[in-house]
């Protein structure tokens, strides 16, 4: 068993205590003719600033403030932990009020997305190791380039060196909207080989009509579409890790807000 | 595998995702220039090197990734001369996710603001405010006051409203403004005692420790676990079948019952007289409603079970209110009575034989041989016309001794007077003077001042009064020394106001006003004789507030305000013999089981409602155990426990104002 696996394994199971007492204290409470609604939702505003604060923590990377891994696990079993405790907190899945619908649907769209996103970060990256090839989110439009200008050069030299344009007009018509920018986006996101599909019927279309000085050139792009296959599968993969912090972090700054007023009215209301 | 040489430093841009912007060539997939946007957003890439001054000339500073010093270098003002059109930066992903989280706040921030302000009425407020849909009951209660009908800040303005978030609210004590509990309402079961109970909520409970509100319109606001009982209470009970205890023994017949009927000398004996086999009831819905039946099966009623046997003794259960007694003297000015009420025909018979007298003398002009008497008047000694007592009624309400003729003559003869002055107007003032004016109205309905005034004229002139004619229908008459009430018939509301009246009579600072007023009553309350027989059926009790109280109509037990019982669901199931519980033969005995040898009407005799024996017997815990059990029918504490005492609204609720 790694360090990660027992760390997650200790706050699981810390996780599970906490949300076990709470259960039994709400409904002991509860049975008692207490008001447990108070304290449950008290602490879980409590946890749900503690949440926030892994946003915070990654701002201030340069403060020793425990390794981020540390922060990652228990924002994700806290995250999970908060779940629970919502529940507990309001007594079942859906709130009667308008404004506690609002929150609730804020709440579970919070917590969709992030075990939305702590699933893809556990599947992503096992998968782009699988491609052999590493490459930095922000150098791919660069790393795009590049091949856009080898392409067309391969393309140019073809066209030069054997007085025929049918691969040249072949990349005009269709791999040059391949190569201008990443694309089936979807297909790799979801594990799908349109990418392979689309280069190898694009290969097949033309190498008929080519001849075998033409061929070679065809070979030669093709390694490229192939290569940039893997680029956009990276782009694909390394955009939704990153992209889904960005429906993730505003909800959660949203359920802060509108959990602000809640606590303001219950206390102006009912406590 | 990627090249590891490829993004040297030396041969590839330093990334810094750490930036708010990203150059804007990238962004459209293009070459990002060697400099990327500034921290302002602003393209740094028109110039594609910042030359850099050596001595007194520029030199080119273009980066080996981009071609390297460039062959036409910098102009004389330090300018680079290659450009290009400026691009659009985008914003970095770690910009934009904070700009997006501090708009999301701000957003909602916003909508709460507007929504604060929206609707003259505050309807905007009261959307983000409210906890969801108050129950149906509630909800059209506070339609008109709104939120504030529980929640007092609602009303009041912004600061207010926001320093309530610190104070203490009280939402329960607005409940009172509409719920009514018969004992403490913040006690455990509205029961004064609980008070110095040790239990922590025993004496301070809130009405929303119970009761939550906002839970929708169909939401069962009153429904109680069976553990938040067990919560106070020190028995523990998991179930009505498993622990709750056996039932009393006399349960459910520990009060005495409101009319006195004893049913098993009834359904044993009376009932099967020959004599009456016509209209003796044949079972037990005969004589109990049970289209209506809850808690009690109420008894159909005097006229349709009782009036057939019981109606013709009524009418001969009269009461004697005024009885001329025997008098020591008479002080009656007779002059007076004969100017008021003329001559009696006695009277009248003698002064016509006098004047007869006199006249034969004056013809034979013997004049001075005329008696004494007839001359001058006869002054013969008193004769009272009646050797009886006074009624027990005048005698208290006289304050005089009912054996001491001394004492009584003449209070007695001044009402009497009175009566010949003023009809019965004197007789409604004493009365009055005893239990006001309303009820001596009640008292003396019907009674005419003629014949009042007519008694009194005979009475006065120590006659007996002759009445014109028999009292057929009853209400008021008088006849020889009394003046009488005889009953129209059952439920005569003279009747039951004399008999509240003795049986109140008691109070009284004065000893020997009580002893006067206790005789009263006893004799207003004998069962033997005259008014007193409606105590034979509606029982006496005596109570810590009242010293009796007569039972004038059926209720329902009050002794256990805290259990309920529903006749109405059971009448439609069978009992385990597979008899329908409505069965009227064979169904109610299903629990009610006669105990013929049950000495019921030893109940009565202390006129102490709480010492009873019933003619059936008790019930036991089995009874209803053979359905509320597990798996079969409900045995929770709500079922059969009420936690409230008595629950009921205020006069502004039922009048919905």
């Amino acid at each position: 068993m790694n360090a990660v696996t027992t760390r997650y394994i200790i706050l699981w199971v810390f996780s599970a205590a906490f949300i076990a007492a709470f259960a039994t204290y709400s409904s002991i409470s509860n049975i008692n003719l207490g008001q447990p609604e108070f304290i449950t939702g008290y602490v879980l505003f409590g946890l749900m600033l503690g949440l926030a604060t892994f946003n915070a923590r990654k701002k201030l990377s340069m403060v020793p403030f425990g390794r981020s891994a540390y922060w990652l696990a228990v924002h994700v079993v806290g995250g999970i932990a908060a779940l629970g405790l919502f529940f507990i907190h309001t007594g079942n899945v859906w709130p009667t009020g308008a404004y506690e619908q609002a929150l609730a649907i804020v709440f579970y769209l919070v917590t969709i997305s992030g075990i939305f996103g702590y699933i893809i970060q556990k599947i992503y990256p096992k998968r782009l190791v699988q491609t052999e090839l590493e490459i930095i989110y922000e150098r791919i439009p660069a790393e795009l380039s590049e091949l856009r200008e080898k392409s067309e050069s391969i393309t140019i030299a073809c066209t030069e060196n054997t007085g025929s344009d049918t691969l040249a007009r072949h990349y005009m018509e269709s791999l040059r909207w391949y190569f201008q920018r990443p694309r089936f986006f979807l297909s790799h996101a979801l594990g799908g080989a349109a990418a392979e599909h689309w280069i190898n019927q694009s290969y097949q279309t033309v190498s008929r009509y080519l001849s075998e000085a033409e061929r070679e050139y065809l070979n030669n792009l093709n390694d490229l579409a192939k290569y940039k296959s893997k680029i956009d599968f990276h782009f694909a993969c390394q955009s939704m890790m990153k992209y889904w912090l960005l429906a993730h972090v505003p909800l959660a700054a949203a359920v802060l807000a509108l959990i602000f007023w809640h606590v303001i009215v219950v206390n102006v209301y009912a406590l | 595998m990627m090249d590891p040489n490829k993004f040297r430093h030396d041969i590839s841009r330093y990334e810094r995702p750490n930036r708010k912007f990203r150059c804007g060539r990238a962004a459209e997939w293009g070459k990002p220039c060697e400099f990327g946007p500034d921290n302002s957003g602003k393209c740094g890439g028109i110039y594609e090197c910042q030359p850099a001054q050596v001595g007194d000339r520029f030199e080119c500073r273009r980066s080996t990734l981009f071609g390297g010093p460039c062959d036409n270098g910098p102009g004389s003002d330090g300018k680079c001369s290659q450009h290009q059109p400026p691009c659009r930066p985008r914003r970095s992903i770690r910009s934009l996710r904070g700009l997006m989280a501090i708009s999301a706040f701000a957003i909602v921030i916003s909508v709460i603001a507007l929504m604060l302000t929206l609707g003259s009425d505050g309807s905007g407020h009261n959307v983000i405010s409210s906890a969801g849909p108050l129950t149906d009951g509630h909800a059209n209660f506070t339609s008109s006051s709104g939120c504030v009908a529980c929640h007092e800040p609602h009303a009041k303005d912004a600061g207010e409203w926001f320093l309530a978030a610190f104070e203490e609210n009280n939402i329960s004590k607005n409940c009172l403004n509409c719920h009514t509990f018969v004992g403490e309402p913040f006690l455990a079961h509205n029961i004064s005692s609980n008070a110095n109970k040790t239990n922590t909520h025993s004496n301070n409970f809130s009405c929303i420790a119970c009761h939550s509100e906002h839970k929708g319109e169909d939401f069962d606001i009153t429904a109680i676990s069976d553990a938040k009982c067990n919560t106070c209470h020190e028995r523990e009970i998991s179930s009505f079948a498993n622990n709750h205890p056996n039932f009393a023994d006399d349960f459910p017949h520990d009060q005495r019952t409101a009319i006195r009927f004893d049913h098993s000398s009834h359904i044993t004996q009376h009932f099967k007289d020959q004599r009456l086999e016509d209209i003796a009831p044949t079972n037990c819905t005969s004589c109990h409603e049970v289209s209506d039946a809850v808690q009690s099966v109420k008894p159909v009623g005097y006229q349709t079970a009782c009036a057939s046997c019981h109606n013709d003794a009524i009418p001969r259960r009269e009461l004697v209110l005024l009885r001329l007694p025997e008098f020591d003297d008479n002080f009656i000015d007779l002059d007076f009575v004969s100017e008021t009420c003329g001559p009696t025909l006695e009277a009248w018979e003698e002064i016509q034989d006098n004047i007869a007298t006199v006249r034969e003398a004056i013809e034979a002009e013997e004049l001075d041989m005329l008696d004494e008497e007839i001359l001058i008047g006869d002054e013969e000694e008193y004769e009272p016309v009646s050797f009886d007592e006074p009624a027990a009624i005048s005698s208290y309400l006289l304050r005089t001794p009912i054996d001491d003729s001394s004492e009584y003559t003449e209070p007695l003869q001044t009402l009497i007077v009175g009566l010949l002055e003023d009809g019965s107007e004197v007789l409604e003032e004493t009365i009055a003077e005893a239990v006001g004016a309303e009820g001596a109205k009640k008292m003396l309905s019907g009674l005419s001042p003629t014949l009042t005034r007519e008694v009194a004229c005979a009475w006065a002139s120590n006659e007996e009064y002759e009445s014109p004619s028999d009292p057929n229908y009853g209400g008021w008459y008088a006849e020889g020394v009394e003046l009488k009430y005889k009953p129209i018939g059952h439920g005569d509301p003279v009747v039951r106001a004399w008999i509240n009246f003795g049986a109140l009579s008691v109070l009284d600072d004065d000893e020997d006003v009580e002893e006067s007023g206790e005789f009263m009553r006893d004799e207003l309350l004998n069962p033997k004789e005259g008014f007193g027989a409606c105590t034979k059926c509606h029982s006496v009790s005596k109570t810590e507030t009242n010293p009796l109280h007569v039972q004038w109509n059926f209720n329902n037990s009050k002794s256990r305000p805290h259990t309920f019982y529903s006749h109405g669901a059971h009448l439609n199931i069978l009992n385990p013999s597979g008899i329908n519980l409505a069965d009227p033969e064979a169904g109610c005995q299903t629990c009610h089981k006669l105990n013929v040898q049950a000495n019921y009407g030893a109940s009565f005799s202390d006129n102490n409602p709480h010492i009873f024996e019933s003619n059936f017997d008790s019930i036991d815990k089995e009874t209803c155990t053979q359905c509320h059990n597990e798996g079969q029918v409900r045995q929770d504490c709500q079922l059969c426990h009420l936690y409230h005492n008595e629950t009921g609204f205020n006069l502004r609720v039922t009048n919905n104002d």
